[in-house]
């Protein structure tokens, strides 16, 4: 018992007992979580401010003799007259593998009722991004398991690759199962007990979205398995701007903790459109001059430096990176627009989802001619690299001969074989959600429709062809798919298994 | 608020200071005479903005010292001439015993403030256990 005691004596011993010197300020307007505040003279930029009933804010606007500050938390209990005190500390949020399988707010709470977070450590939202010595370029792919995009639009660790179209066409669906690839591909790394492996752990940040939304998303990736190598940001629609607002950055600053210890980290903003809209909230209750589409002057630094921290880091620096996939939602396939134009520039590639593709039932619906990856090719494995190399060139002419064959009867025999080829492709590209295909089992597929395999098959059976080659290669031409996952690499021996189980397989296909 | 109201209104504040830069009643009342007599356009405006800045200006003046104990005259004058010292110029002070301080002292200058208390100690400690 006397130790308990002696613990708080030395506690309150070791108490300084000179005056504390704090910097106050006093409510001066309130509305929709920003409140502007009298006084505050030693108030730092992006500084955190206690209000009563332990409500904070951050400082946004220094003025002259007034203060703007985005309030997190409970506003409700504020009023014009309290008194607000500066805290020396700028908004930061726990960060550390102990966040893995949580599902926390825009400052880092949790909010799944699975208790406290215990992490050591934490890291500002805000930070300066990696500059140009500890930077490297892009040279490991980051495999989403979805076809259509490691074939065309493959993604390197430390890329930023833009996920982009109108509503309901997948864009959060592709993001998902990205991230259920990097769970499924971390099982299996952590599995073979290979010590080079390097997992991919993943952050979701849900801006302004339904809560129901977000909890569908926590589902399918629990089901899936995915969950304990994932950690949700929430910022839901219900949320005040303010935490909107600040989420992507909360969330970016728990995936550079990965990026500087030397592991990699893959993070969606889904998504930045709303993100956009947040900060237009609050900085139009800030009076700060509104630009184009009511947006402030500073928009594009919104986003290019958020964007900007993610990187991939040289040998020196640690060799972790931190991809990002963020999200941004179009209208009427208007890839134009302030926001989306913004965002294309700072990232380095774009998957576009198009409409009319997604009614037609070929899903995803990627846009060929439309979405490109300006780093990612260099990161593909030699394999895959080689029977993939050709297909977004045939996909796109397949698309243009299409258009222009609807008023042609008569067609030479190049054109229908490039058609034919093209519709073979479109069929084969097709995939389910949350049903991420290896590389390996990839490679085999799109080997087999370089080699004419899918030639002589209709092309409506075409998908439940591929379903049926991918099953096998999964069963029973394993042999060739660990010479590529082990290899990286397709070399004559590797073809000939290849050849041999692929031919296998037709056989048995009907 | 238009920049000519915010300059005329420095103007008038400064029309309204002593040489020491303190907010006198006198000055005050001869700035709103001429006014009525001048009657600027916005009239209404520019004494609602000369009234927010007059406000501030009284307030940056003042130090309001809240004390855990009773007050009586010898403390007062003390504590007086201490502030002083301190800030090297003059103020007006107000006095007002807070007993949520327990015991101690809060003197808020400006938007600055000092606190020794037994509130801040206690506040502090249980800082100290759950951070």
């Amino acid at each position: 018992m006397s130790s308990i005691t002696d613990l708080i004596r030395n506690e309150i011993e070791s108490l300084s007992n000179d005056a504390t010197r704090t910097n106050v300020g006093t409510i001066s307007t309130l509305a929709d979580g920003v409140a502007k505040v009298d006084g505050l003279s030693k108030v730092m930029y992006n500084e955190m401010i206690e209000f009563p009933n332990n409500v904070l804010g951050i400082a946004l606007n220094l003025e002259e003799d007034s203060v703007g500050c985005v309030l997190l938390g409970d506003v409700s209990s504020l009023k014009e007259g309290d008194e607000a005190r500066t805290t020396g500390k700028l908004l930061s949020v726990p960060v550390g593998k102990e966040l893995l399988g949580r599902v926390v707010d825009a400052v880092g709470r949790p909010m799944d009722g699975n208790g406290a977070i215990n992490a050591s450590q934490s890291f500002p939202v805000e930070r300066i991004a990696p500059g140009i010595i500890p930077r490297q370029s892009v040279d490991q792919p980051l495999q989403t398991g979805i076809m259509a995009v490691d074939s065309m639009v493959p993604i390197g660790r430390g890329q930023r690759e833009l996920i982009i179209g109108d509503r309901s066409t997948g864009k959060t669906t592709i993001a998902i199962d990205t991230i259920i690839n990097q769970a499924k591909i971390n099982k299996q790394g952590e599995k073979s007990g290979d010590e080079n492996f390097r997992p991919v752990y993943c952050i979701y940040v849900a801006v302004g979205q339904k809560n129901a939304n977000v909890a569908r998303t926590i589902k399918t990736l629990e089901d899936s398995g995915a969950m304990e190598y994932v950690t949700i940001v929430s910022a839901p629609a219900a949320d005040n701007p303010a935490n909107q607002y600040l989420a992507p950055y909360a969330g970016c600053a728990m995936g550079e903790w990965y990026m500087e210890n030397g592991m990699d980290a893959l993070i969606v903003y889904d998504d930045l459109s709303k993100h956009a809209v947040a900060y237009r909230q609050i900085s139009l209750i800030l009076k700060r001059p509104s630009g184009r589409e009511a947006y402030p002057g500073d928009v594009f630094y919104l986003h290019s430096r958020l964007l900007e921290r993610s990187a991939r880091l040289n040998e020196n620096s640690g060799n972790g990176s931190l991809t990002a996939l963020p999200i941004i939602e179009t209208q009427m396939g208007d890839v134009s627009g302030y926001i989306p134009t913004n965002v294309i520039s700072i990232t380095d590639g774009q998957i576009f989802l198009e409409t009319d593709l997604f009614n037609k039932g070929i899903r995803p619906a990627v846009s060929v001619g439309l979405s490109v990856s300006r780093v990612g090719s260099a990161a593909q494995i030699k394999a895959y690299k080689k029977v993939a190399g050709k297909v977004k060139l045939e996909l796109a002419q397949f698309r243009e001969l299409a258009a222009f064959s609807q008023f042609e009867s008569d067609l030479d025999a190049a054109t229908k074989a490039s058609l034919d080829r093209g519709a073979r492709i479109v069929e084969l590209f097709k995939q389910t959600a949350s049903n991420p295909i290896a590389v390996e089992v990839q490679t085999a597929i799109m080997w087999a429709m370089q080699n004419d395999f899918f030639d002589s098959i209709p092309v409506e059976d075409i998908n439940r062809a591929t379903q049926s080659l991918r099953e096998y290669m999964e069963t029973q031409g394993t042999d060739a798919c660990e010479l590529i996952y082990n290899t990286g690499k397709l070399e004559e021996d590797t073809e000939q298994k290849l050849r041999g189980a692929v031919e296998d397989w037709k056989r048995t296909f009907s | 608020m238009s920049a000519k109201i915010k300059s005329l209104v420095r103007v008038l504040l400064e029309n309204s200071s002593d040489e020491d830069g303190i907010i006198q009643k006198g000055l005050v009342e001869d700035v709103l005479s001429g006014l009525k007599e001048a009657k600027p356009p916005r009239h209404r405006e520019v004494l609602r903005e000369y009234l927010s800045q007059v406000g501030k200006a009284i307030h940056k003046q003042k130090i309001a010292i809240e004390l855990g104990c009773s007050t009586n005259d010898d403390l007062i004058s003390s504590i007086k001439s201490k502030l002083t010292q301190f800030t090297q110029t003059s103020f007006d002070c107000s006095f007002e015993h807070n007993e949520n301080l327990i015991a101690g002292y809060r003197i808020r200058i400006v938007d600055d403030v000092y606190e020794d208390s037994i509130r801040s100690r206690l506040f502090k400690l249980s800082q100290s256990f759950t951070s």
